[in-house]
């Protein structure tokens, strides 16, 4: 059986001739673990470290908002919000049968971490007890479709949903889960790391992975310490970010991890850690 | 009935994460977190608990639930409700 997924990317990608580039930046996370623990226990839910990250990612964002674009017509469109797109796996009943589902969280910003938690839990129920009317029509759309027709099919829905901004939702292909930057939770899986590709359709300006917290050698005062250490994977569209703006976002993030006291507030952050240099 | 439901919960929550609260017994005021349960497995749970006792629970009260005192009111009252069609 092939899944609705596979047929998406068989029918998205005929090479590997796009404008992608990767890289990795790591962050300790021992402050970042205590604050997480004790909003855990503030907000008596488990609050994990990849929501951290979620709120670290959209506000560096409002630091660096030329990565919070998409293309349209070759033009770079800011989005309204900060949108920030999550992946989560929902397997099936039979072998082949699993799929990789795409969720939007937006303005994490301005949300507790209690909050973040909340509506990641929310959305991911939604998906995982097929409660997403719009994801449902999305999966029966691609799984309907023959084979040979997708790669166009897919054409024709990216250029009406994504270019036009016509609203798909009647045929699971909304308008507004397309063009946001992606971060993808890794962190129960026990890897070194992925460098994933942006799926075109996607129109995502970034793709952030986010692995789990390993214990590795960092240089400390001119000493070697193991410290935590919380990895992620960046990909970003050389079209919408230029490899100086994705130092300066990737390094703001890590900042923000490394310094995430500020993270643990109900309201925005304002100056501080992760700032513009 | 609570009691009861405590029990249902207390194994459901063992098959999904064998090590729960460190093996200790659970309680009402005990929170989520101190279950220790990532969201993927409390989604496993919900479905777990769907399937075997033929009931929708209600995903708001799911996400504003903070004990497991919280999660059995969510499981009676969705028994309260009857089967779902």
């Amino acid at each position: 059986m092939t899944s609705a997924w596979r047929k998406q990317a068989l029918g998205t990608w005929l090479d590997t001739w796009d404008p992608q580039y990767c890289g990795t930046f790591d962050a300790d996370a021992e402050r970042a673990q205590q604050v997480t623990a004790a909003a855990s226990a503030r907000h008596r839910r488990p609050v994990t470290l990849y929501h951290l990250v979620l709120k670290a990612v959209a506000t560096a964002v409002t630091r660096f908002p030329e990565v919070n674009h998409t293309l349209r017509f070759g033009r770079a469109v800011p989005h309204a919000g900060i949108p920030l797109a999550c992946l989560t796996y929902v397997r099936g009943s039979e072998p082949g049968a699993a799929e990789l589902q795409k969720y939007v969280l937006a303005d994490l910003h301005r949300k507790s971490l209690g909050e973040i938690a909340r509506a990641d839990l929310a959305a991911q129920l939604r998906i995982h007890r097929g409660r997403d009317p719009v994801r449902e029509r999305r999966r029966r759309l691609l799984r309907a479709l023959p084979a040979p027709t997708t790669h166009f099919a897919l054409r024709a829905l990216d250029f009406l949903s994504c270019k036009c901004g016509l609203g798909l939702g009647f045929l699971g292909f909304p308008a507004e889960i397309q063009g946001a930057g992606i971060v993808n939770n890794l962190t129960q899986f026990n890897i070194e790391g992925l460098s994933a590709c942006i799926m075109p359709s996607s129109r995502a300006p970034f793709l952030l992975s986010v692995t789990a917290v390993q214990p590795r050698p960092v240089p400390r005062d001119g000493r070697i310490e193991i410290r935590p250490v919380l990895r992620i994977f960046a990909t970003f569209d050389h079209r919408l970010v230029d490899g100086y703006t994705a130092c300066l976002f990737g390094d703001g993030i890590r900042r923000l991890i490394e310094d995430p006291e500020v993270l643990a507030e109900t309201s925005p952050p304002t100056a501080g850690a992760g700032d513009r240099p | 009935m609570t009691q009861k439901c405590l029990g249902f919960l207390e194994q459901a929550i063992r098959e999904v994460q064998p090590g729960a609260a460190d093996g200790r017994a659970l309680s009402r005021e005990m929170t989520l977190d101190a279950l220790g349960l990532s969201s993927l497995k409390t989604i496993r749970l919900v479905t777990h608990i769907e399937e075997r006792l033929k009931i929708h629970l209600d995903e708001e009260d799911l996400v504003t639930a903070e004990t497991l005192g919280d999660f059995c009111e969510i499981v009676e009252a969705a028994l309260a409700k009857g089967p779902r069609g």
